[in-house]
């Protein structure tokens, strides 16, 4: 996949969406602890949770929530299983159907960026550098994605759903590069739990 | 919020949580799964109960595919956001059929809070009731203020089963945005 290069962009204004470019080629695997905050309409934070995420490109991520409560989702091979541990449930779909343009899913290198959404520099605030991402689809479930990136990596996202609710996720402990288990990227259903494919 | 500590319940009886049918107004906030031969999903839920309406928010995790039903008397919206709106006089039917969410919500909104439907048969069990052909099952208690709520539950029938965990509820002052 050649990416399309960026046309004549002045060094400064486009600097966010080359520094995107770059971290997404650079980086073949990525671990990460993370925060969650679902912020309504009116701005209230309503829901705060935490997890970890792990990414090995192309294509293999998990992302498991850990507090207050466990979900796991883990993706390889096309397939994307959802597994909620207190309903006992896990749901297994492809990955376009079930999580469509999360932002794992973007990351993880199965979705070329530039041929599903624009891509603006939002500039720098402090040491963050934003990119914003605009899907190209109308049916998408997010109206943008913005990706935050600190000294090149990535450190925050944000997306907006189409009811203006907000999902930041704050990532820290950041590492790059690092050899992962590929165990990571297996999903075992848990005995006893519903399993329903129809990925 | 820290997790729920379940609370020991005894047997089910409705007469132990009947004052709970003068609630004006509640929210919980949880996740929901529903398993049919058709279908099977799972999602977050917030659900607004006021006097006369429901409003219920269902949302994939990181906030994404977000859809919210409003019910009022026989008339239900639809709003997967950014314009995309339909209504329907026919609830039942146009719930189940656009979002597979096969148990009917207005039952549904007096077995959330833990209570048989008012002015309908049941029969109690050890942990819940049957009604209207669907079997209730509270598994997990916890308490909420002075009330004991349900934390984990399920409805159930030959075809369906819609499993609940609430983890958190608001009740009476419980404002709905």
């Amino acid at each position: 996949k050649t990416h399309a290069k960026p046309h004549a962009a002045k060094q400064g204004k486009n600097e966010p969406v080359i520094q995107l470019q770059v971290f997404l080629k650079v980086s073949k695997s990525l671990s990460a602890d993370f925060k969650q905050v679902l912020i309504n309409e009116v701005g209230n934070p309503t829901q705060t949770s935490y997890g970890v995420f792990y990414l090995q490109r192309p294509g293999k991520f998990r992302w498991d929530y850990q507090k207050p409560f466990k979900q796991e989702i883990v993706s390889n091979t096309g397939k994307v299983w959802f597994y909620d541990t207190d309903l006992e449930q896990v749901t297994v779909k492809k990955v376009d159907e079930s999580l469509g343009s999360t932002p794992a899913l973007l990351l993880s290198g199965d979705v070329a960026l530039e041929d599903n959404y624009t891509m603006e520099s939002q500039g720098t605030d402090g040491d963050m550098q934003w990119v914003k991402l605009l899907p190209k689809s109308q049916d998408s479930s997010f109206k943008y994605v913005l990706i935050g990136l600190s000294k090149g990596t990535l450190a925050g996202m944000e997306l907006s759903d189409n009811f203006g609710q907000l999902t930041r996720i704050y990532f820290s402990n950041v590492i790059v590069n690092a050899p992962l288990k590929q165990t990571l990227f297996e999903f075992k259903p848990p005995k006893g739990a519903d399993v329903f494919n129809d990925g | 919020c820290a997790s729920v500590p379940p609370v020991h319940q005894g047997a089910y009886t409705q007469a132990a949580r009947a004052h709970l049918y003068g609630i004006q107004e509640w929210r919980l906030q949880g996740r929901l799964a529903v398993v049919s031969p058709k279908d099977s999903w799972s999602a977050n839920i917030e659900w607004g109960h006021l006097p006369n309406s429901e409003k219920i928010r269902l949302s994939g995790p990181l906030g994404q595919g977000a859809v919210v039903i409003e019910l009022a008397g026989n008339v239900v919206k639809i709003d997967r956001g950014g314009g995309n709106v339909q209504t329907s006089n026919h609830p039942e039917q146009f719930i189940s059929q656009q979002l597979g969410l096969l148990v009917p919500l207005e039952s549904l909104r007096f077995w959330a809070v833990g209570l048989p439907e008012s002015g309908q048969d049941f029969q109690e069990t050890s942990d819940g009731f049957v009604q209207g052909g669907w079997l209730i099952a509270y598994k997990e208690m916890q308490k909420t203020g002075v009330e004991t709520m349900p934390h984990k539950m399920s409805v159930s029938d030959e075809h369906v089963k819609l499993k609940l965990i609430v983890d958190r509820w608001d009740l009476n002052g419980g404002k709905t945005n």
